[in-house]
């Protein structure tokens, strides 16, 4: 049931531009529970994917610059006294609000694909 | 752990930024970068692999910046603005001081009506002035969006002027409501005079302390703002201000000892009249053209 990879080489187990076209709801979700540096949340999402899938950090940049252009995360300066100082990223009430309704649209369309694909599937 | 770490990180990334003209961004993402890469730098070593390839698995993780840089190379240097926000702790504390500073302007007012002892009035004076001594104090030391904080002493120097003027304000209020209160009014005006003082002499000194984003869009925003255009004006407007409240005072403080409390407050209301109508007839002149002519 899980769609093809759509990517040229096809060697990850499932769809990355599927995976890409979430970024902002993913690095949103990591946001949730804490203040994160740009790493740290890279860091976060490798783990979760059980290091499938990579995301790349040139992506995660533009994503963050979208987030913070968007009103949907704040960034400030850490205040670390030794080892330069880290750039870390909050997400504001509107970040939330946005994640909410994101997921909540996942879950629709994702409830409304398996059955049209299942339904397919029985056919055949 | 990372003593050498700089060198081919900071290598990596003055490469990947060569060329490009910094904008405030750029140098703010170079800089974001550069912490991110040092952080997997260190992780990888923290995992026992040697600096030399932990810094090459890094860079090559990190992926290619070039679109990114380009991007943000060219936006609009519409100014990227950090928002600061205030302390929580800052706003509960100005908050409890505001409450003590307005205590203190009541009780000095019950203290000039003679419906609190003079003991009373002294003391909220004090109170009040310490209060707000102390919010100038911390706001100056606040960091906030459009400005940096204002080094320790000269807060500390703001907040006693501001401090020892306002007690001395109080002090003048109560002695006067119970005149004669000779001495009362003796050191309440030589603390307002003094704290004037501190302030002209602080405000002389001053330096900038607007961030480079709000001083570039005050610059973009000349055309508007008349008094920026026009210093003469803004100039012309202080003393202005300045007579129009030397004037309401007077009239306030003679009605207060002819007429009464009751109806001297209308002479601190009509000065404020006065100086907003001030305020929108030279910040934004009916128009321009006479006002060129009135020069002399």
């Amino acid at each position: 049931m899980t769609p093809n990879s759509t990517t040229a080489s096809g060697s990850e187990p499932f769809a990355a531009d599927l995976l890409r076209g979430h970024t902002d709801t993913i690095v949103l979700s990591v946001l949730r529970s804490a203040d994160r540096y740009g790493y740290e949340i890279y860091k976060v999402i490798r783990d979760a994917t059980g290091g499938e899938y990579e995301i790349k950090e040139a992506t995660l940049y533009a994503t963050f610059r979208r987030l913070v252009k968007d009103g949907l995360a704040e960034a400030y300066w850490g205040d670390e006294s030794q080892g330069g100082r880290r750039k870390y990223y909050r997400i504001t009430d509107a970040g939330r609000a946005v994640f909410e309704r994101n997921v909540r649209d996942w879950t629709a369309t994702q409830r409304i694909i398996n059955r049209v694909l299942d339904v397919k599937g029985h056919i055949e | 752990m990372n003593a050498a770490e700089p060198l081919s990180i900071q290598g990596h990334v003055d490469a990947a930024f060569s060329g490009m003209r910094m904008t405030p961004a750029l140098q703010d993402l170079k800089e974001e970068v550069r912490a991110n890469l040092t952080a997997r730098v260190s992780e990888l070593a923290g995992q026992g692999i040697d600096l030399q390839s932990a810094t090459g698995q890094a860079i090559d993780e990190l992926g290619d910046l070039s679109q990114l840089i380009r991007d943000v190379a060219d936006e609009r240097p519409d100014p990227h603005i950090v928002r600061v926000r205030p302390r929580p702790s800052f706003v509960v504390s100005t908050v409890a001081l505001s409450i003590v500073l307005v205590a203190g302007a009541v009780v000095v007012g019950l203290a000039a009506g003679r419906v609190v002892g003079l003991g009373y009035g002294i003391l909220a004076a004090i109170a009040g002035g310490l209060a707000g001594g102390a919010i100038t104090f911390s706001s100056l030391r606040q960091e906030t969006t459009a400005h940096y904080p204002s080094p320790p002493t000269r807060s500390a120097l703001y907040g006693l002027a501001t401090g020892v003027g306002l007690a001395g304000v109080g002090l003048v209020v109560v002695a006067v409501g119970r005149w004669p209160d000779a001495p009362v009014v003796g050191v309440g005006a030589a603390s307002v005079l003094l704290g004037a003082l501190g302030l002209v002499a602080l405000g002389a000194s001053q330096t900038n302390r607007t961030k480079e984003w709000a001083l570039a869009a005050a610059a973009e925003q000349r055309g508007a703002d008349r008094f920026s255009q026009d210093p003469a004006a803004a100039a012309r407007f202080g003393i202005y201000l300045i007579t129009i409240w030397i004037v309401a005072i007077a009239a306030f403080l003679a009605l207060s000892f002819t007429v009464g409390f009751v109806w001297s407050w209308l002479a601190l209301v009509a000065g404020l009249a006065a100086s907003f109508i001030l305020l929108a007839r030279m910040l934004f002149p009916p128009n321009s053209q006479p006002d060129e002519a009135r020069r002399p």
